[in-house]
């Protein structure tokens, strides 16, 4: 296999761990919970920006080619863990600002705000993470731990890649099919009745916002250190519509759907369209990846708005009879999805 | 002290212009109570057909009355093929969100695959300038001030006084009842989202005059700052997207005058987030918060 | 029973003092003060705009009153939010029928049961075994109140796909799962079917047997009539008269307050 093909595998690896990761954590929010983030972009950015301020050196090292705040030069993985720990804070900070008792709508719009004010900021304070530019040369860890050659040093990154999203994986089946899962979609489906049995609604949706921040800070750490540089242009509030087009597409509140759903929209969308018969020039490409995701949520709202793979319908065995199947492929009216 | 005075100047005429596209915002909104995230694309839209107009030799305020009537037309279009079937269908209002969401990437990206990534410019003669008090405004501004003016009391009066203003009015405060007491509420809704796009073509081309450079991406950009001025006077309160719009106006000039000039968005995004905390409803609160959406 | 046993079984279990609620310039509540007994089912009627569903609002913590006290056995509950209401034993239905839709009956009713340790985002990585088999208790108990509530081939049906009574049925049921002290039927009757209004009555009726204290909002006066005692009249705010029915049946300013109001 030539290094081309394998370098373009990697990264369609890399790309789908990261991808999925990200989808689940908007899924763990929206899709499960209800809460409309929309402004998810922001912490996997923020996560992508810890990691490499702190894997980087000090900005003065570069003479003056970046700037940037911190720069500790930190061995793997205490960049990915820091990114990790500041997606969460970011979100406990944006959710007791935006988690309120506004109708959805409105807690929508501040969100969107936020993710706004975020790129206006981070591209005005050129000091704080380079600017418009971005920063770049961030190294893939594995450069300086493993001492193979490069290809092989970009195979155990993806492999780790893979290794975090099963891990990811296994963490949000034990939080989705529980008991306390079982609350997050009551809060979902109505959160005035599930106040009225004893629980605070408020509160798991701040919970679910935590641990989505935290998968989605780890979920940019990871591109980071891959691709090596992030820029604002990466990251404006439309980006965030990705990763709803996912988890509607896959299929809200079901792990295999939106993980499918990643895969799709996230990797597969792009990939088709770089690959038409056509030659397009770039920007004109990008455009029709955006028109393609935007009809894509418009079908599958319209025609299929419980996704490819809808959540599965919980039936409990009974005592003395073999456990009926768990998985009901259910065409369940439209008027379920979104139900406020 | 003339600096103050110009950045009010041009706080007044950066109110003029939003208080224009906010209350095309806000009407349709109060009307439908859809939160139409599409609403920057219809300006970028217009925006350009004035441009193509312009381009071709027409001046540019019979391009910025052609182009308004195209947005009522486009706005018009996207409700009758697009919301209103989603909204009969059942759709919920944060679905409904996101559908606009989706409508405005879609109208967006389209138009940028065209235009491209470049700046475009109208076509106007050189400007004379006027000092009216210690404000510096030129001719086409003072014009732009006089249509916001013109627009906002014909929208006034005639929501309170014509027939189907009363009827919108009707629509926004209980549209059951409205139904119920034989409103067309279909030509009432259509009507909103005829009159919310023009004032987004009117907006959109006094917005593309004033920065002088514009792109595709200029309208949804302007979108947010829109929504800022329409929230703070209380989304559904033509009366309050006027005040919104000069509040917002005149302290992003004031800020961008004596502190950054690339962050005055931001003072428009901190009143929207402080307003949405604070007083969701606005100053002029209009709103239940269980209504649903009309299609 | 001892004195003191005594003296607390006869204590009413919520006492309402001088609460008020004002809207805007509306007095929708204005110093509405009565008692509920003990395992009584207590009726609260009265016309619109009389203020019950306000009060009962104020006990379950959904509106927060703007004077006066609400006592659960001795304890202020005034002003607390309505989880921390319903934590206390304080359990409510809805005028239009509360149920999580794209949830299946069995999954409405088991949530139901107070919430505990087994719900926490501990328990799903440390206490798998454990919140298994209580799960598998709480199944068996809502399967027994889906036979009392005669829906058993239901128990898998999201509750979006019953009808307006069937909603009704699982809503109380999830009540009934959740062993309250104090339960608060808002118009339990609204949206039923005839067909239904005999199986929530027989019901509601039965709730009373098994000890559990009980408010009930209702216009249908033949159902207050037959399973209410005490009754408390609203009006315009304020608390008309209390007592039974045939009492306030008599009387004439309850019955002008039923035509005017």
């Amino acid at each position: 296999m030539s290094a081309a093909t394998q370098l373009y595998l990697a990264t369609l690896g890399t790309y789908i761990c990261v991808n999925v990761i990200a989808s689940w954590a908007l899924d763990l929010q929206f899709g499960v919970t209800g809460v409309l983030n929309f402004c998810f972009i922001i912490f996997q950015s923020a996560g992508a920006y810890t990691a490499a301020v702190l894997s980087l050196g000090p900005a003065s090292t570069s003479s003056g080619f970046q700037q940037y705040i911190v720069g500790l030069h930190l061995p793997f993985p205490v960049p990915i863990l820091g990114a990790m720990v500041v997606g969460g804070v970011l979100a406990g900070v944006v959710g007791l600002i935006s988690l309120r008792r506004l109708r959805s709508d409105y807690q929508a719009m501040v969100m969107l705000v936020v993710s706004v004010i975020a790129t206006t900021v981070v591209s005005a304070q050129v000091g704080l993470f380079n600017g418009p530019a971005g920063i770049s040369l961030v190294t893939n860890p594995m450069v300086s731990l493993i001492h193979a050659s490069r290809q092989t040093q970009i195979w155990v990154f993806v492999a780790f890649c893979v290794a975090c999203m099963i891990v990811v994986g296994f963490i949000m089946y034990a939080l989705v099919y529980s008991p306390y899962g079982r609350v997050l979609r009551a809060v979902r489906e109505n959160d005035r009745a599930i106040e009225a049995l004893g629980r605070n609604a408020n509160r798991h949706r701040m919970q679910v916002f935590i641990i989505g921040g935290v998968l989605a800070g780890l979920s940019g750490a990871l591109l980071v250190e891959f691709i090596g540089a992030w820029a604002p242009n990466g990251w404006f509030y439309p980006e965030t519509f990705v990763f709803f087009t996912a988890v509607i597409v896959g299929g809200r509140g079901s792990l295999l759907g939106v993980a499918i759903g990643a895969a799709v929209v996230g990797v597969g969308v792009q990939q088709a369209v770089e690959y038409l018969p056509i030659t397009l020039n770039p920007s004109v490409i990008a455009s029709l990846e955006w028109i393609i995701t935007g009809a894509l949520t418009l079908t599958f709202l319209w025609i299929r708005p419980q996704g490819m793979f809808p959540e599965r319908r919980r039936r409990f065995p009974v005592p003395g009879r073999a456990a009926p199947p768990d998985f009901s492929e259910e065409l369940s009216p439209v008027r379920e999805a979104f139900d406020v | 002290m003339s600096e103050f005075a110009s950045a009010i100047g041009f706080g007044i005429v950066t109110a003029a212009i939003l208080a224009v596209s906010s209350v095309g915002f806000t009407l349709q909104f109060s009307v439908t109570n859809v939160f139409n995230l599409s609403y920057g694309s219809v300006m970028t839209a217009t925006g350009f057909i004035a441009y193509g107009l312009n381009n071709a030799g027409l001046n540019i305020w019979s391009s910025m009355a052609i182009a308004a009537l195209g947005g009522g037309v486009i706005s018009v279009l996207m409700n009758w093929l697009i919301f209103s079937r989603f909204i009969r269908h059942g759709l919920s209002r944060f679905g409904m969100v996101i559908v606009t969401i989706a409508t405005g990437l879609i109208c967006d990206n389209t138009i940028q695959a065209v235009v491209g990534p470049s700046f475009y410019s109208y076509n106007v003669p050189l400007e004379r300038v006027h000092d009216i008090g210690g404000m510096l405004l030129t001719t086409q501004e003072l014009i732009v001030i006089a249509i916001a003016i013109v627009l906002m009391t014909l929208t006034h009066v005639g929501l309170k006084y014509t027939r189907l203003g009363t009827a919108m009015r009707g629509l926004s405060v209980n549209s059951s009842l409205a139904r119920a007491s034989g409103v067309p509420t279909r030509r009432v809704v259509a009507a909103a989202w005829f009159a919310s796009g023009v004032m987004a073509g009117i907006g959109a081309v006094a917005l593309f005059l004033d920065t002088g450079a514009f792109g595709a991406t200029t309208g949804s950009s302007f979108l947010i700052i829109v929504i800022a001025a329409a929230v703070l006077g209380g989304v559904g309160s033509a009366e309050g997207a006027v005040v919104g719009a000069l509040v917002v106006g005149i302290s992003t000039e004031i800020a961008a005058a004596y502190w950054n000039a690339e962050l005055k968005n931001v003072v428009a995004f901190l009143i929207l987030i402080v307003v949405l905390l604070v007083r969701p409803q606005g100053i002029f609160s209009q709103l239940s918060s269980e209504r649903t959406a009309v299609g | 029973m001892s004195e003191s046993t005594r003296a607390i079984a006869t204590e009413p279990l919520l006492v309402i003092e001088d609460v008020a609620r004002f809207f805007g310039g509306v007095r929708a509540v204005d110093g509405v003060s009565f008692s509920v007994p003990r395992g009584s089912l207590t009726g609260l009627i009265g016309p619109n705009g009389a203020g019950k569903s306000s009060v009962l609002g104020m006990v379950a913590g959904a509106i927060r009153p703007d004077r006066g006290r609400i006592l659960l056995d001795g304890e202020d509950i005034a002003g607390l939010r309505p989880y921390e209401v319903a934590r206390r034993g304080v359990i409510r239905t809805f005028q239009s029928a509360s149920v999580f839709p794209h949830l299946t009956v069995l999954e409405n009713l088991i949530l139901g049961v107070p919430p505990s340790s087994e719900e926490s985002i501990r328990a799903c990585f440390f206490a798998r075994r454990s919140w298994k088999r209580t799960e598998s208790e709480h199944v068996e108990a809502a399967r027994e109140i889906l036979g009392r509530l005669r829906l058993s081939a239901h128990g898998d049906t999201y509750a979006s796909d019953l009808s307006g009574g069937q909603k009704r049925l699982v809503e109380i049921g999830r009540a009934i799962m959740a062993k309250p002290r104090l339960l608060l039927l808002d118009e339990p009757m609204a949206g039923v079917s005839r067909t239904l209004a005999g199986p929530i009555e027989e019901l509601i009726a039965n709730l009373r047997l098994e000890g559990m204290t009980v408010v009930l909002i209702e216009h249908e006066l033949g159902l207050i009539d037959r399973l209410c005692s005490p009754v408390v009249v609203l009006a315009q705010g304020k608390v008309l008269m209390q007592g039974e029915m045939d009492e306030l049946r008599a009387d004439p300013e309850v019955r002008r307050a039923y035509l005017v109001g």
